[in-house]
């Protein structure tokens, strides 16, 4: 039993280290709306610690337009936690992989960022 | 001496009497006499000219100058339009329901009517649009523009995937008008809408059960490789923290866990319905470009002008 507990460390440490190198949490705050100053939320103060201090130090890479972290912003602000919140984990599934290929390019400055705000996933269900 | 003195004198006085029995204004040069088909000539230039800003502007001075002129119904109503070519729809729509306010009968109604749900379409309200061509389709006598009504109001439906309701719309047009648009193809091609390829939403959620099955579906294969790795490396880091007895672990993973798993299908569903809608939108750009009948407005062309376009 000893033994195992180090496995899962190991497993989850990896996980973490994934989930934080995936292209989807890079993360800038000068591009894309901020997240409200007005939400006091837990999640809000997640993502503004997030992108005021992670983001600043590793700076972005998410290649999606708005960052995954702003996506995620935006869907709890319209949404609500839980259906914010599975809308995120959807996003960070699909941040950078497929949606290249199927999503239209938006340029932001001088980068190329392919464009997925939350109304492109929710058109099937929610009203704007 | 004295007979510079007289002669100045005499220049003087041939001076006062020239400058007196002369207006000021021919001593200055040419002047410019406005009339009011000069004026209408000169916005019609700037429009021609795509200076449509500066035109509306024209427009409004003829309208200001010449208020019972029989032209200002049309100056009022080409405003609209130079608002409209300009891409000033909002603009454009008060334009024209103030033309339509001051002149309900007038001999631009209609043309004001059609232009006002055009603008309604640009700035992407749909319903207005529809209600606009609707009115008009009940009030006007003339069959031409009650055609043009439908068939706008029909591509207005097209553009909304809407089919049913396009074709129960075209069919209120007349022989003639069914003729001149074409539409004998275009409900052909309309019939043809439930081959086009699509994926269940239904069907994609369901297979989603089973973590990137549902994005696999949906052709997105990266997404489902990291859907099901994701899912797949949560799962068993969840179950061997139970497993060793490390309960607030478990519970974590497992939150987070419940978050991907949610979002997996919440995604394959949506990917259907974005894979249906892009796919609707390429076959409506692909008829649009195929067999729609270009309606131009045009200042200067009076009625309706026809394109039309073969795809060989």
């Amino acid at each position: 039993m000893k033994l195992k507990r180090p496995r899962i460390i190991t497993i989850l440490g990896l996980f973490i280290i994934a989930i934080a190198y995936s292209p989807g949490f890079g993360d800038e705050t000068t591009i894309g709306p901020e997240i409200p100053e007005e939400d006091t939320g837990p999640m809000a103060f997640a993502l503004k610690f997030f992108s005021k201090t992670v983001s600043r130090a590793d700076g972005r890479r998410c290649m999606m337009y708005p960052s995954c972290s702003h996506y995620s912003g935006q869907a709890f602000k319209k949404h609500g936690f839980i259906k914010g919140w599975v809308m995120t984990c959807d996003r960070l599934l699909r941040c950078g992989h497929d949606e290249i290929h199927i999503s239209e390019q938006i340029i932001v400055g001088n980068q190329t960022y392919i464009f997925d705000p939350v109304q492109r996933n929710d058109f099937w269900w929610s009203r704007p | 001496m004295n007979r510079v003195f007289q002669r100045l004198t005499i220049f003087s006085f041939f001076l006062f009497i020239s400058c007196w029995c002369f207006p000021n204004t021919v001593q200055a040069g040419q002047t410019a006499n406005v009339d009011a088909g000069v004026q209408l000539e000169y916005a019609g230039s700037l429009y021609a000219g795509e200076d449509f800003l500066m035109a509306a502007g024209e427009y409004k001075r003829f309208m200001f100058l010449f208020p019972d002129h029989t032209r200002v119904e049309e100056a009022a109503y080409r405003v609209g339009l130079c608002y409209l070519s300009a891409g000033l729809s909002a603009r454009a729509i008060q334009s024209f329901k103030e033309c339509l306010r001051t002149y309900p009968d007038g001999r631009y109604a209609d043309q004001a009517q059609l232009r006002m749900s055009e603008g309604y379409l640009r700035s992407n309200q749909t319903g207005a649009a529809i209600t606009s061509l609707q009115n008009l389709a009940i009030i006007t006598d003339d069959v031409e523009i009650r055609d043009e009504a439908f068939y706008r109001m029909g591509w207005t439906y097209i553009g909304m995937a809407q089919w049913e309701q396009a074709q129960m719309v075209f069919a209120k047009m007349s022989q003639e008008g069914r003729h001149t648009y074409r539409l004998e193809e275009l409900s052909r091609a309309l019939d043809e809408e439930p081959k086009m390829n699509r994926k269940s939403p239904g069907l994609a959620g369901t297979l989603a059960v089973l973590p990137g099955a549902g994005y696999l579906y949906c052709g997105r294969y990266q997404d489902a490789l990291i859907a099901f790795l994701v899912n797949g490396g949560l799962i068993w880091a969840a179950y061997e923290s139970f497993s060793n007895e490390l309960y607030a672990l478990g519970s974590v993973i497992t939150f987070v866990e419940i978050g991907f798993y949610a979002g997996n299908i919440y995604g394959s569903v949506a990917s259907a319905h974005k894979y249906n809608r892009k796919n609707e939108r390429q076959w409506i750009e692909h008829l649009r470009k195929r067999l729609k009948v270009n309606l131009a407005s045009r200042p200067e062309n009076r009625g309706v002008e026809l394109s039309l376009r073969y795809a060989f």
